[in-house]
C-alpha cells in the first residue's frame, strides 16, 4: 500500500495492518523504519492539531535523550486518509501493560521483574510528562497501552502523541482509558487537560511501585463490574490506603498483594494521599509531574538489592521508619558492616547549607553519584544508562567514594576546605565526613553517617 | 462441519491462542471456554484464563443440536460468570461467538428462552457466524442482532475469521472500552470491522 505525505512524497507500507485501535489502523513501512497510522474518522480538529504537533511542538522531542522519550509524529499523511508517520519503537520495548498486569508479567522472563527498573520507569514517565506539561501540552490518554518500556534498562517512550491536547487550539479526541481516567472526566465534568493527566500519572506510578490499582479494593459498589467501576474510579472512589478510612483496604498488610504506601517513604506517601484522597474531588490538589520526578529520583537513591537471591523483584526501598525487611519476599535485609548513608545538603549562600528534605543515599557498594546530585537545577537522566561521576566502593573493610570525573570534590573540615579529591582518587567515608560536590551557591554537600540496622 | 473446514477451524483456534498469549490485556482479563454441538452439545474445554487455554482439536460430526447448545450455553453463563465481590473484580459482559453451518436438528425454542434469560442477567453479547451455503439465517437472526455470514468456507476466510475473533477478544479485554466505562451496553460497534469474505446481516 502506498500513502501520500503532505509534502507530496509517497511511502510504501505493508499491506496488512500491524494493529488497530479505537482511532486508527497502524501499518509498518516497507523500509522498516517507521509506522503509518491512518485515522478511522479524521475530525476537523485533528486536521488543525496535526500541523502544530508535527510542526512547532516537535521541538519537545529534540535532542537524543528527549527524542527517545516520545514517539513523535514526523510527517502528516494525506492519502488515502488523514494519518501520521511515526518512528518505529526500537527493539526491546514492550507495552507497559506487561509490567502492570501481573498475570501477563508471569508469562515473561524473570529478568523482566526488577523493582529497581520499576522506579526508573516511573521516574522516566514522570519526566516525559513534565516536559509535555512544561510546553503547555497535555497527553490526554496516559495509560499502560500508550507507554512502551524496555523492562531490562528502564527506558521509556510515550506513544499516541497525535492525541495531544493543545490548549485553546484543539479539543481532545479521546477521553482516556477508564482505569486511568480522572474522576471528573468519568462523570463528564471536565475536558482532558494537564490536570487530568496528573491523575493518570499518579495511578501509573502507584501501580508500578505497589502492584495494585490505588482505587480498587474490597469495597463493592455494585455487583456489575462496569457499574462498580463508575463509582470506584469516580469522585466517590476510595483510596485503598486512605489514612483514616480503611473500608477499601485489602484485609491486612500480610494479605498477598497489598503493600502499604509508607514503604515508599513519607514524601511519596504524602503525595499519593494528595492524589487519591483530596485529588479525586479537587483536581488542583494533585502533585504536578515535576514533583513526582523529584520524589522518584530521591527514591532511586534508597533502592537496595534484596539479601535473598530468590527474591522475585531483587530490590527494595529503604525508608525512614520502615523495618528493613524485603516487602516482596520478607527476607530481612543484611547490609555490610558500617554501610554509609550520604545525606544531601543544599547550599543556600554564604557557605551555609540546609538539609535536602527526604534525600539521602544508601551508600551500598557500587552506589553511583550523578551530575544531578551535585547541584540544583540539573535534570535527572531518564534511564539506567546515565554516566556516573562518582561511586561508592568497599575496599578491605573501608568504605570509600571514588571520584570518577567530578571537577571539584572537596573535603570540608571545621567549616573550611580541607583538601580536594582529584578525579581518579578516592576518599574514605568516615562518620561525619563532609564533602562538597560542586561550588557554592548552587552546589550540594554530603554528610556521612552509618546505617543503624 | 466436515473435512477441510473443520481442520481450518482447529488451526484457527491455535492461532487464536497464540494471539492471546502475545496480548497482555487478554492474558490479564480474558477467559475462554469452548462448547461444541453436533447431534448433542457438550463442553469441549471448560472456562480457563487465556494463559492456560489449550486449543482443542475438533472432529466432524453430524447434526446441529442448537437447542441443546443454547441450554448448555445458558448453564455455562450462569455457572462461570462471577459478579464483583470483595474478593473478586467481577467478570465483564461475556462475548459469545457462535459458529454453525446447518439447520437446527432439535427443538431449539426452550433453549433460546433459557439462553435469553442468562444473557440478560449477565449482559452477554452473542455474535452468530453462519458458515457455508446451508445456514439458516432466520434462525440466527432470532438469536441475536449481530449475524455475520461466511458463504465460502475456505481455509483463508476461516483464518481471517479467527484473526477477527482474536482482535475482538483483545479489544474487549483492553479493559472495558471507553463506552463500557460510561455505562453503554457493549455492541457490535465496539468490535473491529469484520474481514473480507464475511458479510454482516443487518
Amino acid at each position: 500500500m502506498r500513502v501520500k505525505l503532505q509534502d507530496g512524497t509517497f511511502v510504501t507500507c505493508e499491506p496488512r495492518p500491524l494493529g488497530q485501535g479505537g482511532v486508527g489502523r497502524v501499518f509498518r513501512t516497507t523500509d522498516g523504519r517507521s509506522v503509518v497510522k491512518l485515522f478511522h474518522h479524521p475530525t476537523p480538529e485533528l486536521e488543525k492539531a496535526l500541523p502544530l504537533i508535527v510542526g512547532d511542538y516537535r521541538r519537545i522531542a529534540d535532542g537524543t535523550e528527549w527524542s527517545e522519550l516520545y514517539r513523535w509524529p514526523d510527517a502528516i499523511v494525506v492519502e488515502p486518509t488523514l494519518g501520521v508517520r511515526l518512528p518505529l519503537v526500537a527493539d526491546g520495548f514492550h507495552e507497559l501493560s506487561w509490567l502492570i498486569f501481573l498475570k501477563a508479567l508471569a508469562s515473561r522472563p524473570p529478568s523482566w521483574r526488577s523493582w529497581r527498573s520499576r522506579v526508573v520507569i516511573a521516574s522516566a514517565i514522570a519526566s516525559a510528562v513534565t516536559r509535555l506539561h512544561g510546553s503547555g501540552l497535555a497527553h490526554s490518554d496516559l495509560s499502560p497501552r500508550n507507554i512502551w518500556v524496555d523492562p531490562l534498562t528502564g527506558r521509556v517512550t510515550l506513544i499516541d502523541i497525535d492525541g495531544l491536547v493543545v490548549p485553546g487550539v484543539v479539543p481532545p479526541q479521546v477521553l482516556g482509558t477508564p482505569e486511568y481516567i480522572a474522576p471528573e472526566l468519568l462523570v463528564k465534568q471536565a475536558r482532558p487537560s494537564s490536570t487530568t493527566d496528573l491523575h493518570s500519572l499518579a495511578v501509573l506510578i502507584y501501580q508500578l511501585l505497589l502492584y495494585r490499582h490505588p482505587l480498587r479494593g474490597p469495597r463493592v459498589c455494585s455487583p456489575d463490574p462496569a457499574e462498580d467501576d463508575l463509582v470506584a474510579l469516580g469522585p466517590d472512589g476510595l483510596f485503598v490506603d486512605h489514612p483514616s478510612d480503611a473500608s477499601n483496604r485489602p484485609v491486612s498488610e500480610e494479605w498477598a498483594g497489598f503493600w502499604p504506601t509508607r514503604l515508599l517513604g513519607p514524601q511519596l506517601m504524602e503525595m499519593f494521599s494528595r492524589a487519591f484522597v483530596a485529588g479525586l474531588r479537587s483536581p488542583g490538589a494533585r502533585p504536578p509531574a515535576g514533583e513526582w520526578v523529584h520524589a522518584l529520583v530521591r527514591l532511586t537513591d534508597r533502592v537496595v538489592a534484596c539479601s535473598s537471591k530468590r527474591c522475585p523483584e531483587g530490590f527494595l526501598p529503604l525508608s525512614d521508619g520502615v523495618a528493613p525487611i524485603c516487602p516482596w519476599c520478607r527476607t530481612p535485609l543484611k547490609l555490610r558492616k558500617r554501610t554509609p548513608v550520604l545525606h544531601l545538603y543544599q547550599g543556600i549562600g554564604d557557605h551555609r547549607y540546609e538539609p535536602e528534605p527526604h534525600w539521602w543515599i544508601a551508600g551500598t557498594e557500587g552506589r553511583r553519584i550523578y551530575p544531578w546530585h551535585t547541584a540544583k537545577g540539573i535534570a535527572a537522566a531518564t534511564s539506567m544508562n546515565a554516566r556516573p561521576i562518582a561511586e561508592v566502593e568497599h575496599d578491605n573493610g573501608v568504605w570509600r567514594l571514588r571520584n570518577h570525573e567530578l571537577a571539584e570534590l572537596r573535603v570540608i573540615r571545621d567549616g573550611r576546605e580541607h583538601r580536594v579529591i582529584p578525579a581518579g582518587d578516592s576518599v574514605a567515608l568516615h562518620d561525619g565526613l563532609t564533602l562538597l560536590l560542586a561550588a557554592p551557591p548552587r552546589g550540594r554537600a554530603i554528610i556521612v553517617s552509618r546505617f543503624d540496622l | 462441519m466436515h473435512g477441510a473446514p473443520i481442520e481450518a477451524v482447529t488451526t484457527g483456534l491455535k492461532n487464536f491462542e497464540a494471539a492471546l498469549r502475545l496480548d497482555p490485556h487478554a492474558l490479564e482479563c480474558a477467559a475462554i471456554s469452548i462448547l461444541t454441538f453436533a447431534s448433542k452439545a457438550h463442553e469441549l474445554t471448560s472456562l480457563v484464563e487465556a494463559g492456560s487455554f489449550a486449543p482443542p482439536v475438533l472432529t466432524a460430526e453430524g447434526g446441529t443440536a442448537l437447542g441443546a447448545a443454547l441450554e448448555l450455553l445458558a448453564d455455562a453463563l450462569e455457572r462461570d460468570t462471577r459478579p464483583r465481590t470483595p474478593e473478586y473484580v467481577g467478570d465483564w459482559r461475556p462475548l459469545v461467538f457462535l459458529m454453525t453451518d446447518g439447520q437446527p436438528t432439535d427443538d431449539w425454542q426452550p433453549g433460546l428462552a433459557r439462553y435469553r434469560a442468562a444473557a440478560a442477567r449477565w449482559k452477554s453479547t452473542l455474535i452468530a457466524i453462519g458458515c457455508g451455503p446451508g445456514v439458516a439465517i432466520d434462525t440466527l437472526s432470532e438469536l441475536t442482532k449481530t449475524v455475520m455470514l461466511m458463504p465460502d468456507m475456505t481455509p483463508d476466510t476461516i483464518a481471517s475469521l479467527f484473526d477477527w475473533i482474536s482482535q475482538s477478544v483483545r479489544t474487549a479485554s483492553r479493559a472495558v472500552s471507553q463506552h463500557a466505562a460510561q455505562g453503554v451496553q457493549s455492541t457490535f460497534a465496539d468490535l473491529p470491522p469484520p474481514p473480507q469474505g464475511i458479510r454482516v446481516v443487518l
